[in-house]
This record gives C-alpha cells, structure tokens and sequence, in this order.
C-alpha cells in the first residue's frame, strides 16, 4: 500500500518498521512523600544531563551536537531545581506531575510568542520533558545504538531524542504523523541525510513489517512484494551512486558545452550557513515572507537591509532575486489586513496587497535598493496578472529610487527588475509583458495549479496536477519563448518541477536559462543537465509539443531519461 | 553593578544554538547576569529565558552584570553579541 505524506529529508530507504511508542504512563494521582519526590526528580534530571553530555561527547555532527548542548542547558538551568523543589512541597504532589508542572509552564512560554522558530522550539522543550519524564518511571528509551538489522523509524510524533547518536547507520529513515520541515526532528533528518516522509497515521503501519520510504517524492510503501523489493534494492543502489557522484558536482554544462544557471531558493534564516557549502550560481527565489511572519510589527527598512545585505555579501556577486512579500489570507499577520478568505490563493495577496499599501511596500523596495548597493541583486514581483500591476509597481519603485537619492543613500541605479510567471493569463501574454521586465520567473507550483484547476492539498485529485499537462507545457514554452528575441534578458523557474529529472529534460530543451532549486537540490539538477545534449535534447522536444496526453509526454520522457541519464535513473 | 547597550549582531538573532552557546559563556562566571530588551529581562545562564526574549538581529539589548568578576563577564558576553 501506498501512503502518501509530507517529503521531508531526501532520500531513499528500506528497512523493517519500528514503531516507536512514545506514551508515557498517567501522571501520578495523590499526595506524595516530598522528600522522597524531590530526590526522585533530582536524580531524573541528572541522569538525564549525563545522557546528553554522553551524545555530546560522540557527536561529530554539528547540528546534532547543538541541539543536545541547548536541551543540556535547559536542564543545568540554575532555577530548575529549586523551581521543581518549589512545586513539589507546595502541591505535595508525585515527582512526575511537578515535572510536568515545570515544563507545561515553559513550553507555554515559547508558544505564545509571535515567532513560528521559537514557537518549534518549544517542541525541543517537549522532547526534553519526555526523557525527564521516562527517567523518573524509569523506562528505557529507545538506544539506537543497539540496533542490529536497518529499520525504519515509525511514530505518532518522533522525538528529535531517537536521533542523538552517532550509530546512525541502521537507521534508513523517519516516518512521523507530526512534525514539519523546520521541526527539529525535520532539521536533524534534513543535515543527517536520513530520509524522512511526514504526516503519516502509525496505524497504517505494522510494526517489523518491511517498508520502503521515498523522501524525494514524500511517500511510504508497505506490504512489498518480492519483485518490488528488488526493484527498490536496485533503486537505491542508483540513488548511493549517484550521490556519490555529485559531490564532484560544480557546474551545469551540457555534453555539447551549454552552460545553465542552477541556483537555490532560500528563505530562512538558517540557509545562510549553507550558503557557501553549495556550488550554487544564484539565489533564484529569496521569499521574504520569514521576515514579515515572526513579528507583531512591520519590520523596518534597516532590519530588512541588513538581512538582504548579510545574505547578497556571502554571495560573491552571484545574482539574488528578492521577491516582495507574498503573503495572503492563508498566513496571519497581526499587523496586515487581510481577511480570512474562502480562497485565500485566488484572494486578496501578494502584489495586489502591496499595491495597495504603498507606504508599506515602498518600505520593503527602498531595503532592497539599499542592499542593491552590497551585491547583485534584482526585485521579483509575484502574482502579476496584467500589465497594469507591472507599471503600478514600477511606479513605486520608482519613488523609492527618488527617496533614496533625496536621503544620499547608494544603491544599483539600474537594478534588474522581474516578475513570477504564475498565473496563466501572465503566461499567455508573456511576450507583451516582456518588454516591461529584464526577466521572468516561472513558478510552476502555482502556474499548474491555477491552469489545471487543481488544489495540490485534495488527495482526491493529485493526479491531475501534472506539470506534464499540454495545456501546462504550452504556457511554459510561450513564457520562455517571448524572453528569446532579447539578448539582456532571460528566464528562470522556481518551483519543483525545475529539480524534477524529467522536468529537466523538458526544460532543457525548451531553452529555460535558470533553474532555481531547494538548496539540497542544486547538485543533483547541475548533474542532470550535465548528462544532457542540449542540441538532441531540444529536438526531442520539439517532438514532445504535437503530443496530446500528459501520459504520452511522460512516456516519452522516461524513454529519454533511461538513455541519457543511465545509471542515474 | 555594570551595564551596557549593545546591538545584537549575531545573524540569526539570540535563538537556539548562540543562545545556548551564550549561556555557556555567562556559566563561567559568578556574577548574575541579566539580558533586557524593552520590558523583558532575562537571566543569561538560563537558556528558556533567552529564548523567550526574542533577541533578534539589530535589537538593542543591555548586559547587566553584577559580582566579583563582573568586568571580565561583561567584557566577554559583549564579544560574543556583537561579534
């Protein structure tokens, strides 16, 4: 059986279920002997600082060795004990319910603030009263250090605990109902390189069942049958080799000698560490809305600056797209006016938003224009439906520009302004708005589901989201075509489809200029295209556009990618 | 008792891993030492307290330090803020 989940960490696995039950007993009822609880409780937080500062000192992963430096420090906190001594002669209650106690207050704390980063860590606060709280019943924990066969790691909600080790290497992969890509559980299995598929129910799986994970495509398969099973054996195979492959990886060069731009999407704070570890060409898409979310008040021009200008001076004059703020009735903000709507991505959003508040949007244009100074940077509007919005916009840049030269404040003159190609309408008329812009972005996640009606959250209708559509690839092709009579400009896309090995092919034979990917895809697409004969590949193309179904154009790609790609397939 | 205002310089704010290495830092001494921002004053060696004051990139806080070894506390909790 198939189930379908939330990708999270890359890769493939294969190894029997183990599901992890993380249910503690009841918190005890009555009224205790203090004395004896308050020494119970103490010996519960010792035992568990030792625990950590045994990982720590076996940890050579630098991610997994902070976070259990942060949940030892939690734990030597100076009030900590006497807080608990507190709770405990007070209530006269059981050692576990003033543990509990304790952290339920601190827990409290970190998700009541305005900030989604912090508001995760309070699950790390979670994970570090599960392991008090198992050492005061006394229950053993699960020690992946005596794992004997490759398993698979089945749970409800998967604490960040089970993977403070260094004996990874029976561990194939994290399957959890709960937790998404910034929990820290989907931080450690991203750095780790342990592939992991979220929102998944545990009762679908059995436990020692044989399961197979795929954290490239975000599902669990169980039930396996002989032949699948050597099927997948082979898959991953591939998958170690070519991984090892792409660590030599540094450009994007076809077999005939064409080069492409395979940059990175970014949007988080934590990115900017990686930035240089990666052989990208560009930041494609910057998504501000990170720096809008966490806050209760707009954020001001000089904190956005300093941001844009930290992560464009780390570049080394590759080329960065900032788009403005996209955010609609999907996303609360205290301090935007944007109602909660029936259709919040076909609403009130994004552009529209910001054309509207001018001040507020010249704000976010003015810190870009400043960090324009530092390195190379260009604006993406998002969401442009009409030539109308692109002059509107421009109009506003424009006083921003004005403003700044009034304040003596340096910045990019001429810095390169583009739009996202996401709405069909943008698409079909792209060789009108060509001429208002230096370039387009195609941003296929939405592009596919605005032409094909389609809402990629409804499991019903998954299938019809198909970036394979003709109707799909017919606007993609206009949108790259209107760019080609221009020399000064080019064409990108950032979406998944840019990373997708078979939506490479296309894409490489349809002329695009920019691949814009997640960052732990950059290396893994530069070693696509690289297998690649441009000139071939675009006349297979050619022959692709006269075919009717998505189904044949799939077909045909498959052909294709098992004769160029080969063993990498 | 010291003071001094200093703008916050690591990138990603007083979260997580520098809170946690901060408190580190302030555990080596034996003076109290307190975080504010706005309203809010933190103690700098209990990493939950740092970590609900929201320190981020460019906030102004002041380091209050207060003991024995305040001068050297002070001293090495401002490097490592606005390093």
């Amino acid at each position: 059986m198939k189930l379908l989940g939330i990708k999270v960490g890359n890769g493939l696995g294969l190894g029997k279920a183990l599901i992890i039950d993380t249910k503690l007993p009841e918190l005890t009822k009555g009224t205790a002997d203090s004395k004896k609880e308050i020494k119970k409780v103490f010996k519960a937080i010792d035992e568990s600082i030792i625990d950590y500062e045994d990982i720590i000192k076996v940890l050579k992963d630098d991610d997994l060795k902070s976070l259990t430096e942060f949940n030892k420090n939690v734990l030597i906190s100076p009030s900590i004990k006497t807080e608990l001594e507190k709770i405990i002669n007070e209530q006269q209650c059981y050692g576990d319910v003033a543990i509990d106690i304790y952290f339920a207050n601190k827990i409290k704390q970190l998700e009541n603030l305005d900030n989604n980063y912090l508001k995760e860590r309070a699950k790390d606060v979670k994970d570090i009263r599960h392991k008090v709280l198992a050492k005061y019943y006394g229950i053993k924990e699960f020690n992946p250090n005596l794992l004997k066969e490759d398993v698979i790691l089945v749970s409800n909600e998967m604490t960040a605990n089970v993977l403070l080790t260094d004996n990874l290497e029976h561990i194939k992969g994290v399957v959890s109902l709960l937790g998404g890509k910034t929990s820290h559980i989907g931080i450690l299995t991203t750095s780790l390189g342990i592939p992991s598929v979220f929102g998944i129910e545990v009762k679908n799986i059995s436990n020692d069942d044989l399961i197979f994970i795929d954290g490239n495509k975000g599902f669990v398969k169980t039930n396996l049958k002989e032949d699948e099973i050597k099927k997948i054996k082979e898959k991953i195979k591939i998958e170690i080799e070519l991984n090892k492959e792409l660590d030599n990886v540094k450009e994007a060069k076809t077999l005939d000698g064409y080069k492409f731009e395979v940059s990175a999407n970014a949007g988080d704070l934590t990115e900017l560490e990686k930035i240089n570890s990666i052989p990208l060409d560009g930041v494609g898409l910057f998504r501000t809305e990170f720096l809008y979310l966490n806050k209760t008040t707009p954020p001001t021009e000089d904190y956005l600056f300093e941001v844009y200008k930290s992560f464009v001076t780390k570049l080394d004059n590759k080329l960065m797209i900032i788009r403005t703020l996209d955010i609609g009735g999907d996303k609360k903000c205290p301090y935007i006016d944007i109602k909660e709507e029936a259709n919040p991505f076909l609403g009130y959003r994004a552009i529209r938003y910001c054309l509207d508040h001018k001040d507020f949007f010249k704000t976010s244009l003015k810190a870009i224009l400043r960090a324009s100074a530092f390195g190379n940077i260009a604006i993406m509007y998002p969401m442009i439906s009409s030539k109308e919005e692109i002059s509107k916009a421009n109009e506003i840049l424009e006083e921003a520009k004005q403003e700044l030269i009034k304040e003596k404040i340096k910045f990019k003159k001429d810095i390169k302004v583009g739009i996202m190609v996401e709405i069909p309408a943008t698409a079909v008329i792209a060789d009108m708005l060509i001429e208002e812009v230096d370039f387009f972005s195609i941003g296929t996640n939405d592009l596919v589901q605005y032409t094909t009606a389609v809402d990629r959250g409804n499991t019903q209708i998954t299938s019809l989201y198909n970036w394979f559509n003709p109707g799909v690839i017919r606007l993609i092709k206009n949108t790259i075509d209107a760019t080609k009579e221009y020399d000064d400009k080019f064409v990108g896309m950032c979406g998944e489809m840019a990373a997708d090995p078979l939506g490479i092919i296309l894409l490489v034979g349809l002329g695009l200029d920019e691949f814009s990917v997640n960052m732990n895809m950059v290396k893994r697409t530069k070693k696509y295209i690289s297998l690649l004969n441009k000139e071939e590949t675009t006349k297979f193309v050619e022959s692709l556009l006269t075919l009717t179904t998505a189904k044949e154009i799939e077909d045909k790609l498959n052909k294709y990618a098992k004769e160029n790609y080969g063993k990498f397939y | 008792m010291i003071s001094k205002k200093v703008v916050v310089k690591k990138e990603s704010g007083l979260h997580a891993r520098p809170g946690s290495e901060l408190v580190d830092l302030a555990m080596e001494f034996k003076s109290d030492i307190f975080l504010l921002k706005g309203n809010n004053r933190v103690n700098a060696k209990e990493v939950l307290e740092i970590l609900s004051a929201d320190i981020n990139f460019n906030d102004e806080i002041t380091i209050e330090v207060n003991g024995e070894d305040e001068k050297e506390a002070l001293k090495t909790l401002e490097e490592y803020i606005t390093k």
